[in-house]
């Protein structure tokens, strides 16, 4: 429970890593956005199986957490929060395709396989890129990029409130979980059962809280949406930075890079 | 001026809170409302900016009856300081924070820029421009949610439990603050020294009625009076009696 309470804390604290000064901290948030949105793209229409059309797109990541200095265990962090479902997804495939691709020595490689292998690096290579995007820019950066790109402001504050939202539940649940381990010094983490009443209180206490900070927005003029300050858009210097991106992403789309490498060496 | 005419007000459970409240409070007035846990302060604060409607008798403020067509006008003039900062600081720096409601309200950013360059320099909290709320210590939160409410330049500023959560040295550096304050307070409270040093005049709420209404100085001091609706003499006061006994 901690765990999870530290992680949902650490989602919304995200800005503690947005402290930094890389080059990948400084570029503006909208080109950011951009670039993240366009690689998302391009990498999830690479047609299945094609696990050697992905690899190329390793580049983004590597490049990216080195330049914005991002540790290893964040990253590890966030693929453990994320991919179980994706594990899910990718193992059944293994079981449920078992068609033959093609023999490799004296294994025989299934479709399933394949299907699996893509899958696992797909959501790799797309979650990598969004821990990129959001360590290293301001969830309210985030925000005024989007409205930049003219995304209803409805939706933009919807985002942020789901966002802090996150950070309310959060903290109500490590309180609670303070005052349980506390009181029963024994317990490792919150037995099951007295988990039930737990979770009720939380979505309580969580509510509760809510409402107060909504009549707190409300005593200041809030009516349905916040106003964001204009904020500037995208320089040359950044349009430089999507081009470019651009530019590779879809070399690496149209040109085979593997088999291209592989004929160069053979 | 603020006209409270016999104000009754109950939660959507049904239960109500306030019977019957009568009072006015004078322009740049310092009125403290004083009771027990459970008599109604927060929820009178409430009812004078519209988080809670009448169910019956009315609120006047500067002429302005307060009903839904009225919140945004009232709201503007009337600033809410909450018992819990962290209740009132919601974005993620606190410039921000304070820009909320200047926003909200349509000022142009260059106004906003000026008057919150001016609240950091009157609070002397420039250092925390870009912090996050949930960096600050107890002290600082409560100064942020101040300059939050400050920055509309309201004509009346309403405090919930103001000293809540602070240490002795912020306290008192609080109280300072809240006397140099020219325009109209409402000060809901349990803390009675604080009450003696700054208001002018105090209204004791007890069980949701007014019990009694005086110059602070009369009712303050008036051990009788406090004990029976649930309170007791400010400390300082005890300790004079106690020293004036030795
Ligand atoms: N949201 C609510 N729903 C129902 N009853 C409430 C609610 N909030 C407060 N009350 C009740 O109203 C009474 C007065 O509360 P409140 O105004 O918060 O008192 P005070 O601020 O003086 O301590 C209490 O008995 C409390 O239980
Ligand atoms: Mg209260």
């Amino acid at each position: 429970m901690s765990n999870i309470s530290n992680s949902l804390l650490q989602m919304n604290n995200i800005e503690n890593m947005n402290q930094k000064n890389t080059v990948i901290h400084r570029m503006e948030p909208a080109v950011k956005l951009l670039i993240t949105l366009m690689y998302l793209i391009v990498v999830i229409s690479v047609n299945p199986y094609q696990v050697s059309r992905l690899i190329p797109y390793l580049f983004y990541p590597v490049i990216g957490i080195i330049l914005a200095e991002i540790s290893l265990r964040t990253m590890i962090k966030y693929l453990v929060i994320a991919m179980p479902f994706t594990l899910f997804t990718g193992i059944s495939n293994l079981f449920l395709n078992r068609e033959i691709a093609f023999p490799m020595a004296n294994v025989v490689i299934t479709q399933g396989m394949l299907s699996c292998c893509f899958v696992l690096l797909k959501s790799i290579l797309t979650i990598l890129a969004v821990v990129i995007l959001t360590s290293t820019t301001s969830m309210d950066d985030l925000l005024y990029a989007m409205i930049h790109f003219k995304v209803p402001i409805i939706i933009v504050t919807q985002i942020m409130f789901t966002y802090r939202y996150i950070g309310v539940i959060a903290e109500e649940a490590s309180i609670m979980y303070h005052g349980y381990i506390l009181r029963a010094p024994k317990a490792k983490a919150i037995k099951a059962k007295d988990m039930g009443p737990f979770l009720g209180q939380l979505i309580i206490r969580s509510f509760d809280r809510a409402e107060r900070i909504y009549q707190a927005m409300k005593c200041r003029g809030f009516e349905g949406y916040v106003s964001f300050s204009g904020k500037k858009g995208i320089s040359g210097k950044g349009w430089f930075y999507v081009v470019i991106t651009a530019g590779i992403l879809i070399a690496l789309r149209l040109v085979n890079i593997s088999i291209l490498l592989g004929k160069l060496f053979m | 001026m603020i006209v409270i005419d016999k104000l009754s007000v109950q939660y959507s459970d049904g239960k109500q809170v306030l019977h019957q409240v009568s009072c006015r409070v004078n322009d740049g007035e310092s009125v403290g409302i004083i009771g027990a846990n459970g008599a109604g302060k927060s929820t009178l604060l409430k009812s004078f900016v519209g988080l809670l409607m009448p169910s019956q008798g009315r609120i006047e403020i500067h002429g302005v009856e307060v009903n839904q067509k009225n919140v945004r006008k009232i709201r503007e003039m009337v600033g809410v300081v909450f018992q819990n900062p962290d209740d009132q600081l919601f974005m993620s720096n606190v410039y921000d924070d304070i820009a909320f409601g200047p926003r909200n309200y349509g000022m142009t950013e260059e106004w906003v820029k000026q008057r919150i360059y001016h609240m950091f320099h009157a609070f002397g909290i420039e250092h925390l421009e870009k912090s996050h709320s949930n960096k600050l210590s107890g002290g600082e939160k409560r100064i942020v949610a101040i300059a939050t409410a400050l920055v509309m330049e309201p004509s009346i500023l309403l405090f919930d439990e103001p000293t809540s959560f602070l240490d002795p040295r912020m306290r008192r550096r609080l109280i300072e603050l809240l006397k140099e304050l020219e325009m109209t307070k409402i000060i809901a409270t349990h803390d009675l020294d604080m009450a003696l040093e700054l208001c002018d005049r105090v209204i004791i709420l007890k069980e949701g009625s007014i019990y009694a209404e005086g110059q602070a100085k009369d009712i303050l001091t008036n051990e009788t009076l406090l004990l029976e609706a649930g309170l007791e003499l400010p400390y300082c006061l005890q300790k004079c009696m106690d020293i004036g006994k030795v």
